[in-house]
């Protein structure tokens, strides 16, 4: 038995571990246990991938198996991380069509919670460029789905939290790029109704992403930075060293965990003011793939940062009509409760894609608070909020929610036709999934 | 057929070979897998070939089956450059020590089988004038422990015969480098305690061994090198009243 948890390391759990070298060991597992659910490189933040009886790690399960550099689809084993794929595939002109904002999630991962990345309003989820999945089912048999065969069992695993059964083998789509660098612009926006508007005014960029600070007040409040990102091509960057460049590597490690009193109020609040105006005043630039996409990766084991007791994240989508009321909300109970974090993003989404997945047409918000027990009544709080305004939340990142918060307006005698019942996370269970 | 170096990895599904599989891969070599069930290595031949961009061919060989060593050889597309074997079974003591076949199988694995087909390839190297022989050995060889016995003699025998090899052979153009790696995360070990500090991942394993691929020598990682050498010098009379 060891501890496992999220990676906002709350609840952590006791669990026993496998972890299989190889597909036949992991089908002699699944075929002999009665209740687990698989896990991939743990990047979800709360319980979704941690089960009491049994927890199958998927992360050595990790081969590339074809690959056409013609068109870009890659058939690979679910525990190959997207890492690996950059690291092999963008010097050969290609990059993932749609990545979270950590290279280190599995595809498995990937397809399970149907991960969205900064480009969501143009191309949608990661499950759009998934051509079919093999998956271990609810009969212990290994079958393939797409949005042509095993259509319905398809549309429930993407975003299925692994659910329908354990993904084996997947083939994507890779995206075809000129280089490794991207064109970043910034947009200041000094309230939120600026801020709303200007994702609006931007929707035609590729890439796009508001960091909001959730602790100004006033006639500033819900001032935000909105990046912006396109690929560059190769005639824009030849001046730069190396037209791919490779993964930077980690410049910190957080070594240890942060006492809990650096995280403060007042911490934080210098924080998002020193950012804000850190960021105000940047032009157009080129920035490499890695810092673009992923700045927290280059800070090993950032989720210490929080102290020993972990932190929570919550992100939920809102309706875009309901968008300026519901976050107004939001942010004025965060502020009159004092939990403000340092991560506060804003993002639109375009439409939606899995029976389960999260992104559905409006505006998400995500927020980390440090889980100390006030922040978990406000967390609760938020939530009800939400659930008000007709607004669901991403799985990937609950720790706290309740069955009757979760936004289960789906068909489910349907879904259990395909659900794999000896597969149940904590998560699950806490909120009848 | 490209200029690159080509190496023969025996025993490829084991944790530390295909961690060397990947790591002389990205160095550009390549490669000619030699296992028995060789077909459960096709996801791993499909990945590196993928990854790297090199030829990976595979072999289905038996550790146990001397008789077929000279055909095998003769099969490989080429003589390699490098020949390394990551042959190995841990057993089980408490168990093997009451069972002829167990320890037989144990003894036959880790020292009859790598030392007759690292011995006629080397003979191969000899006569072509150059070639490095590669063999992961165990620290377990070096004294024969109540906890590890007849794993222990069978490696102890595999480091003896690397020894004389390299005794014999070392003029001739031909390196022979013993690997001794001490604890590895593996599938091997996966049941067994191991202390954090002392134990290795693969791919460092592999790394030092790619670095000292030319070496005519006896490799054990630090702190291996120092805790091996005061096992060796307890005194028998004060070794035997120790549990180890």
């Amino acid at each position: 038995m060891n501890e496992l948890s999220g990676w906002g390391r709350y609840p952590k759990i006791k669990t026993k571990e496998l972890t299989p070298q190889s597909e036949s060991e992991l089908l002699e597992i699944l075929r002999h246990s009665e209740s687990y659910i698989p896990r991939g490189n743990g990047r979800s933040y709360g319980d979704s991938a941690i089960n009491k009886n049994l927890t199958v790690t998927m992360t050595h399960i990790n081969r590339f198996l074809q690959w056409n550099q013609e068109s870009g689809e890659l058939v690979a084993e679910s525990g190959v991380l997207i890492a690996d794929i950059i690291d092999t595939f963008l010097p050969r002109g290609w990059f993932p069509y749609v990545t979270p904002g950590t290279k280190f999630v599995t595809l498995g991962g990937a397809i399970a919670c149907d991960v969205h990345g900064k480009n969501h309003h143009k191309d949608g989820s990661f499950g759009n460029f998934v051509n079919w999945i093999e998956i271990f089912n609810n009969n212990n048999e290994v079958v393939r789905c797409s949005s042509d065969e095993n259509s319905e069992l398809f549309h429930w695993t993407i975003g299925g939290m692994g659910l329908t059964g354990v993904i084996i083998r997947c083939s994507i789509q890779l995206k075809k790029v000129e280089s490794g660098w991207i064109k970043q612009q910034t947009v200041v926006n000094n309230n939120l109704n600026e801020t709303l508007q200007s994702f609006y005014e931007h929707k035609k960029a590729t890439y796009s992403v508001a960091w909001i600070d959730c602790l100004a007040k006033g006639k500033s409040f819900g001032r935000s930075i909105l990046m912006l990102g396109e690929h560059a091509q190769k005639s824009e960057v030849e001046a730069k060293p190396a037209n791919y460049p490779k993964r930077k590597n980690k410049k910190i490690t957080f070594p240890f965990d942060a006492p809990s009193f650096l995280l403060n109020n007042f911490t934080v609040s210098a924080f998002n003011k020193l950012y804000f105006n850190l960021n105000k005043n940047k032009q157009s630039c080129y920035v490499d793939w890695d810092t673009y996409f992923y700045p927290l990766d280059s800070i090993g084991d950032w989720n210490r940062m929080y102290g020993k007791n972990g932190f929570f994240q919550f992100q939920c989508v809102l309706p875009r009509e309901l968008s300026e009321q519901g976050y107004t909300k939001i942010l004025s109970t965060i502020q009159s409760k004092s939990s403000g974090t340092f991560l506060a993003v804003l993002k639109d989404f375009g439409s939606g894609n899995g029976h389960l997945s999260f992104p559905k047409e409006g505006l998400t918000l995500a927020l980390d608070f440090k889980a100390s027990q006030k922040n978990i009544e406000v967390g609760k709080e938020l939530t009800d909020i939400v659930k008000s305004l007709g607004g669901s939340f991403y799985l990937a990142k609950d720790a706290i929610m309740n069955s009757s918060q979760f936004n289960n307006d789906f068909d489910k005698e349907e879904f259990s036709k395909h659900r794999n019942v000896a597969i149940k996370s904590e998560q699950s269970i806490r909120i009848e999934l | 057929m490209s200029k690159n170096k080509t190496i023969l990895i025996i025993g490829a599904k084991s944790d530390i070979a295909v961690a060397v599989a990947h790591k002389f891969a990205s160095e550009g070599y390549n490669l000619q897998l030699a296992a028995r069930n060789s077909l459960k290595l096709d996801a791993v031949v499909s990945d590196l070939k993928i990854k790297y961009e090199i030829n990976v061919s595979n072999y289905e060989l038996d550790i146990l089956e001397y008789e077929t060593f000279a055909d095998f050889i003769d099969s490989l597309g080429c003589l390699p450059d490098i020949a390394l074997c990551a042959v190995g079974i841990l057993g089980n003591q408490t168990d093997d020590e009451k069972s002829f076949s167990n320890s037989t199988l144990v003894m036959r694995t880790n020292y009859e089988g790598p030392s007759l087909l690292l011995g006629e390839i080397a003979n191969r190297f000899e006569t072509r004038g150059s070639g490095s022989i590669i063999g992961i050995s165990s620290v377990a060889g070096d004294r024969g422990r109540a906890s590890n016995y007849i794993y222990g003699s069978a490696k102890s025998g595999f480091t003896a015969f690397l020894s004389g090899l390299r005794n014999r052979i070392n003029k001739s153009g031909v390196n022979v480098l013993t690997v001794s790696p001490g604890f590895v995360y593996t599938s091997m070990t996966k049941n067994l305690d191991l202390p954090n500090l002392l134990t290795s991942q693969p791919s460092e394993i592999a790394s030092k061994i790619f670095n000292s691929k030319k070496k005519n020598s006896v490799m054990r990682p630090f702190p291996w090198n120092l805790i091996m050498l005061i096992i060796r010098l307890i005194p028998e009379q004060l070794f035997i009243r120790i549990k180890l």
